[in-house]
């Protein structure tokens, strides 16, 4: 038996230091995936805090045989979605602010040019509609892959190599438009 | 350095490169923990009392799945509106 089935099996009987040995074990992945969708610090720890609490609401529903990585990720997900959802709103205001300040700024040094490159690609990560930016975010970040992908979002194998696809030409797109940047980047990584 | 046959790695290696650089370093603050096991406790007690609902989170799985309708006839919608604050009932209830 597996140490996590070990820990739902505790959880389910009530035990709350199983609870906290989870949250200790997958408490970086989980903030991390929320913080890479959301982009705000709050946001990733309010979700990290809901999967967890919902893990234990629902541990009677959680099969102790079966990983434990795929349920978090696919909470982490719905929760992203839904204050995604609630903030879509306040990401093209931050846009149109960096347009309005942007052109004021000095030509940046190197260093601040690698650093204005990764905003680019940043910005362009952020640009990418949901769906896709969380099969961006899934696979690149977290190393999934594509089937391990399919699982968690409940959509079929094919689904995600479009979502896949559609994503990489669009951030190619925009990066080709900024290849000094993006060689520079590649360069100094 | 680049070239255009190899720019599908470039473009590859570039966004896992940001993305992991953009959270390399982040982590939550200790309180949440802490919070965490406050709540979960706090929520022992309360589903001795109110047993925990399904999940609809969980549930709808894949983001923007619409949700389930209640699949309501016009009686019971009809009786639902009757017994608002605002229905014949909640006026009803109001008259001196």
């Amino acid at each position: 038996m597996s140490q996590d089935a070990t820990y739902i099996l505790r959880l389910q009987a009530g035990d709350l230091d199983a609870l906290g040995a989870l949250y200790d074990r997958y408490r970086l992945a989980v903030y991390r995936t929320a913080l890479a969708i959301t982009r705000d610090p709050d946001a990733a720890e309010d979700i990290l805090q809901e999967v967890f609490l919902r893990l234990h609401t629902y541990a009677t529903s959680v099969k102790p045989d079966l990983p434990l990585a795929p349920w978090l990720y696919r909470a982490t997900i719905n929760l992203s979605y839904s204050w995604f959802s609630k903030h879509r709103w306040l990401a093209p205001l931050d846009e149109v602010i960096e347009r309005l300040i942007g052109p004021a700024r000095q030509r940046p040094e190197p260093a601040a040019e690698q650093r204005a490159g990764r905003e680019q690609v940043q910005r362009a990560i952020d640009a990418l509609p949901f769906n896709q930016r969380v099969v961006i975010i899934l696979h690149y970040l977290n190393d999934l892959s594509l089937q391990e992908i399919a699982e968690i979002l409940d959509c079929p194998l094919g689904t995600v190599k479009s979502r896949l696809h559609y994503a990489r030409e669009s951030l190619r797109r925009q990066l080709e438009a900024n290849g000094q940047s993006l060689e520079l980047l590649y360069e100094f990584s | 350095m680049s070239s255009p046959n190899n720019f599908p790695d470039l473009v590859d290696h570039t966004i896992r490169h940001n993305l992991r650089h953009s959270v390399a370093h982040a982590q939550p603050g200790p309180a949440v923990r802490q919070q965490l096991l406050q709540r979960a406790a706090r929520r022992c007690w309360a589903r001795f009392w109110w047993p925990a609902p399904s999940d609809p989170v969980l549930e709808y799985g894949a983001p923007g799945r619409s949700l389930t309708p209640l699949e309501l006839g016009w009686r019971e919608l009809a009786f639902m509106q009757l017994l608002r604050p605002a229905g014949l009932f909640g006026a009803l209830c109001q008259l001196r």
